[in-house]
């Protein structure tokens, strides 16, 4: 344990600053590995532009944007290996994607389509979770499993600033120490809850502290900088699959958007705080730098730009298919086996939903 | 394409439009800031559903728009084919939830009344029915049932209640007074060799009666208060009456009384009640609903006149024939024999000059009515002949006091002694 | 054959899952090296290894949120709470997520765990611990609702909810653990869930119970024949969540009155759901109302009242007259 204040215990972890000047290596980042990182996240904040107007426009319901936080969850993803687990909380459709789950299911999730849950068999990915925090220890018993099975593998949670003041954090934490689980806490710090700030969530500097009174390591990282999150987690996962873990990993962004579809940020924050973020875009500085470094012109950035939009249309049209559904799907999946009560009732429900029909 | 206002959830019914980025005829790409509107949250821009053109705005500036009502109306023209607000539902989904069943056991249909061997019948009957046939003493597992898989229905009930006994004669009765308490002709004790007492099992009709009687007899503290009515008005008033209707549609007394009655309760509510003595209240009736006692082989019923106050005498006469008629012939349904809310009792024809009748639970009054038979009485301190009736009235001292209760009997005697009073107080 | 109390019972299922599958792993407070606060894993942890059998730190949440985690994994848990009282601590991961894993995810994932903790009166226990919560459970859909009564049927209806794909809740009465013994076969058998059983005929009246309130109930059934001529069914239930109704329906055809008997308290006790189950399916058939003799409608009484407040033989022979002289 290195003595010492808390901001040099925990200093901020960069490789790219927000002008898109290295100021690391790129260590496990490729230059072509970069280009598709940067393709994917234009798609992932054009997907997520599109979704905020669905729900506008009155195709879906609630919908909770991930915009400013795109490097810090495609860096934890690209961090894991095919045998890893990721467990999501709600906003996590980027790092959800990366590992598998299609984009629809964000709209699934937010329109309350029975399949926004029913994660592709291949995809080691948890349904998103509503409930705040509720996923870490979820995490904790996938990461235990895999040790108890002798798997060489390990799992990544994620959660925000608030889910870090619930009860059950601190309870997810302190069971994965003890029982030195195969697991990466990352923390998505975006610095609102709702209307909540930093400040007022907590009275620590830094939530990467707490690892700490855990008695396990703790890391703090620019979340805006795709570089340096891939590479911390990487380098802590592969860790983690040798039985070194857990470990806490603060990943400090922002969120661009609001809350949700249901919420107006205007009334509790400052322009001018999210005019200083949005100098700290992650796609920005990627962009910069790409470009600084030749790999890419302004020809090819309009290009990736409208192959994102069809991408992003692709999605739609896969969504729009599926809402044909059906609602007797609801009784099929209480317990393995229909019980008789809810036999009868569930064709009770699709005599009653036939009727409505016509 | 009508573009409605969309209900997003979140308790959203309306908002306000603030301003339109858009006007009438201008042409507008999808996504593009179509609209802003205020709701309680915040001000929010709507993006356009659909590339198009804007052919007409339905909702300006300050004006309320509600979630299902049409806000714009686009044109086409511009040929945008991709992302169609509304999905066609015909086209085969490879994302298609299939919803598959897989029941493990079926319920086991219960349509077969069970019977244990060697035990008991069950049979089909609902509570309602069970209280009915307890009530007229009949034993359910002696009732054909003509209900689905041979449940017992309220009318089979009743019909069995109808064939116990013999069929009530008619015997000779004053002239004067129809209804009859005729009363049920005691079982005939097997004749026994030695001289031992017989004993007969209490049951059906006999034992109903014995728990009504004992129901009422320990509950209403019961006392009875008698009157004496000179009848001569009375008797003359009976035959006008019958001359202005004609023979078929002649009446005894009882529709009179009846009237008098049932009008002289209003002025007296405390005879027109019921004490509940679980909530401790007495319950004043709005209706004055008449029952009259008819007593009758399949048991002691008490058909009920609503709203006697209502009728007139020739209404009541006719009524009470109805319901009369329908008590013999069990034919009476059960709001015919439910529901009064004081009775009238006639015991006269047969015989008793005075009498105490029980109440009819849980009423608080019963009024017995004698004979009509010429009677030695005072004028002018002259002893005549006179038509007289005595009245009895039983009251439940708990609610009613002696005074309300005598006080009743003269009111009455007034209205039967004299047709002038009878005018002008009842009609 | 052996005669086991419950508690030697529960332990010797544990014994043979641990055994046979090893996807079982037992965790909750002072499960290890205490054998369990009524010592009902004891001695696993000494055959098995810490891990399979887990002293958890002190986490209601903890322990029931990470079983889920873990049997998503693939493992097969069996955690314990102290007392079924403290499982309020634990609501969200019970209700909102064990129940919902397999219902959210349209199958995609489950979550076979059994929550074991024990629970009932008549013990004289703290505060909280003796609540009988088991309507809560009932009332949320995803999760199977288990309570043994005897011996025999705690070790089969253990087992087979370990090995049931569902979240199995499993109450053991506490005051039961050691109350007597039953002829327990030596081999792993089940008892399967969601079917009652009918532990004595009769055709005058159904008396239906489970748990804690069983010997009462059949100590009532027995004065019912001695002292009045009755012959009552007796019924208990094993099962809470899936329902049995089909045997309670058919009980209740045969001999038209039925008495339920919880010690939970009354009002939205599970005998209301049977009451309106029974006058839904049998009102043809019924010759007096459904009574409930249950616990009364307060919190869980001080233990110096216990006894008054808990149904008891009398109350249940009284309810069988009363639905009998109906």
């Amino acid at each position: 344990m290195v003595a010492g204040s808390i901001a040099e215990q925990f200093p901020l972890l960069q490789r790219l600053n927000q002008d898109g000047e290295l100021v690391g290596d790129l260590g496990v980042v490729t230059p072509s590995g970069f280009l598709e990182v940067y393709r994917a996240m234009v798609m992932l904040r054009r997907f997520d532009e599109r979704a905020w107007n669905l729900q506008r426009q009155g195709v879906i319901g609630t919908y909770a944007p991930f915009k400013g936080q795109e490097a810090a969850q495609l860096g934890a993803a690209h961090a894991l290996d095919e045998a890893d687990w990721l467990i999501p909380t709600y906003r996590d459709w980027a790092a959800s994607w990366a590992r598998g789950v299609p984009l629809e299911h964000g709209l699934f999730f937010a329109k309350g389509h029975p399949a926004m849950g029913a994660v592709p068999e291949d995809a080691r990915v948890l349904p998103a979770q509503v409930v705040i925090a509720a996923q870490t220890l979820h995490g904790v018993g996938i990461a235990w499993s895999l040790k108890l099975r002798r798997e060489h593998a390990a799992a990544l949670v994620t959660f925000g600033d608030g889910a870090a003041s619930q009860g059950d954090t601190h309870e997810a934490m302190n069971f994965a120490s003890v029982f030195e689980v195969p697991l990466v806490f990352f923390c998505e710090n975006n610095h609102w809850a709702i209307s909540v700030p930093l400040e007022r969530q907590m009275h620590a500097d830094t939530i990467a502290q707490r690892a700490l009174a855990y008695g396990i390591e703790g890391y703090r990282v620019d979340g805006n900088d795709y570089v340096a999150v891939v590479n911390l987690v990487s380098e802590l996962m592969a860790r983690a699959r040798e039985g070194e873990g857990p470990f806490l990993v603060e990943a400090v962004t922002y969120r661009l958007g609001a809350h949700t579809t249901a919420d107006d940020p205007a009334k509790y924050r400052s322009s001018d705080e999210e005019q200083r973020w949005e100098e700290r875009d992650p796609i920005r500085r990627i962009e910069r730098f790409l470009m600084a470094q030749g790999l890419i012109d302004e020809e090819q950035v309009r290009a990736v730009q409208e192959q994102a939009l069809d991408e992003v249309e692709e999605v739609l049209e896969r969504f729009h298919r599926a809402l044909d559904v059906e609602p007797a799907v609801l009784f099929d999946h209480v317990y393995a086996e229909l019980t008789p009560q809810l036999a009868a009732q569930r064709d009770r429900f699709v005599a009653r939903a036939r009727e409505v029909e016509r | 394409m009508e573009w409605k206002f969309p209900d997003v959830g979140e308790g959203l019914h309306e908002a306000q439009v603030v301003a339109w980025h858009v006007h009438e005829g201008e042409r507008v790409a999808r996504d593009e800031p179509l609209v802003d509107v205020e709701t309680d949250k915040s001000v929010v821009t709507i993006p356009a559903p659909v590339s198009g053109v804007v052919e007409k705005i339905l909702y300006h500036e300050g004006d309320t728009v509600h979630v299902g009502e049409v806000v714009v109306v686009f044109g086409d023209g511009s040929g945008d084919a991709s992302g169609p607000v509304t999905a066609p539902r015909s086209a085969p989904a490879p994302a298609r939830v299939e919803a598959a069943p897989r029941i493990v056991s079926p319920e086991a249909p219960l349509s077969e009344p069970r019977q244990a061997s060697d035990e008991r019948e069950v049979v089909l009957a609902t509570p309602a029915v069970r209280r009915l046939a307890r009530e007229l003493g009949v034993d359910l597992r002696r009732v054909a049932g003509s209900g689905e898989r041979g449940r017992v229905l309220a009318d089979d009930v009743r019909r069995a209640a109808g064939a116990h006994g013999e069929a009530a004669e008619p015997g000779t009765r004053s002239a004067f007074v129809e209804a009859v308490a005729e009363p049920v002709a005691p079982a005939r004790p097997v004749a026994s060799a030695d001289t031992e007492d017989e004993r007969v099992p209490l049951v059906g009709v006999r034992k109903r009666i014995a728990e009504n009687m004992v129901r009422s007899w320990s509950h209403a503290v019961q006392v009875t208060v008698v009157e004496e009515v000179v009848a001569d008005e009375l008797v003359a008033l009976r035959e006008r009456i019958n001359a202005h209707l004609g023979p078929e549609e002649r009446i005894s007394y009882l529709p009179i009384i009846t009237k008098a009655v049932a009008s002289l309760l209003s002025r007296f509510p405390d005879l027109n009640a019921s004490l509940d003595d679980e909530a401790g209240e007495i319950v004043r009736h709005r209706h004055r609903n008449i029952g009259i006692a008819v007593d009758d082989p399949g048991g002691l019923l008490v058909p009920v006149v609503r709203d006697a106050d209502r009728l007139s005498i020739r209404e009541l006469g006719r009524e009470l024939a109805r319901l009369i008629e329908g008590a013999r012939a069990h034919t009476l349904t059960a709001r015919d024999l439910t529901g009064s809310t004081f009775t009238i009792t006639n015991f006269g024809s047969i015989g008793g000059l005075v009498a105490t009748p029980i109440i009819n639970h849980p009423d608080v009054g019963i009024l017995g009515v004698g004979p009509i038979r010429r009677r030695p009485v005072v004028r002018e301190e002259v002893i005549v002949p006179a038509w007289v009736l005595y009245v009895s009235l039983t009251f439940d001292h708990r609610v009613v006091d002696g005074g309300t209760a005598s006080r009743f009997l003269v009111g009455l005697g007034e209205l039967l002694a004299n047709p002038a009073a009878f005018i002008a107080e009842v009609l | 054959m052996a005669k086991l109390t419950m508690a030697q019972a529960l332990n010797q299922a544990l014994a043979q899952a641990l055994e046979t599958d090893d996807r079982v792993v037992i965790l909750g407070e002072d499960v290890g090296r205490d054998g369990g606060v009524f010592r009902i894993t004891d001695g696993l942890l000494e055959r098995f290894g810490p891990d399979r059998v887990i002293d958890t730190p002190l986490a209601e949440s903890g322990i029931v949120g990470t079983s889920v985690g873990l049997a998503m994994g693939g493992m097969r848990p069996v955690a314990e709470i102290q007392f079924f009282g403290f499982i309020y601590e634990t609501m969200d991961q019970i209700a909102s997520q064990a129940a919902r894993v397999r219902f959210r995810s349209l199958g995609r994932f489950q979550a076979p765990l059994v929550i074991r903790t024990p629970y009932g009166g008549g013990v004289k226990a703290p505060e909280i611990h003796s609540d009988s919560l088991e309507a809560l459970f009932v009332h949320t859909p995803g999760i199977k609702v288990v309570t043994p009564a005897n011996p025999y049927d705690a070790k089969g209806l253990l087992l087979a909810a370990i090995d049931d794909p569902d979240p199995v809740l499993f109450l053991e009465p506490m005051r039961l653990y050691r109350a007597f013994r039953d002829e327990v076969p030596e081999e792993a058998y089940r008892v399967p869930l969601g079917v009652a059983n009918v532990v004595r005929e009769g055709r005058d009246v159904t008396l239906i119970g489970w748990g804690p309130s069983m010997p009462v109930v059949l100590q009532a059934a027995d004065e019912l024949v001695a002292r009045y001529d009755v012959s009552p069914q007796v019924v208990d239930l094993r099962t809470l969540s899936p329902l049995d109704e089909a045997t309670i329906v058919a009980s209740v055809q045969r001999t038209q009155r039925a008495v339920v008997v919880h010690e939970a308290q009354r009002t939205g006790g599970l005998g209301a759901e049977i009451a309106a189950l029974i006058q839904e399916r049998a009102f043809l058939y019924l010759e007096a109302p459904v009574q409930r003799v249950s616990g009364y409608d307060t919190p869980y009484p001080m233990t110096m009242f216990e006894d008054l407040w808990l149904p008891d033989v009398t109350q249940v022979v009284s309810a069988a007259l009363a639905a009998i002289r109906y």
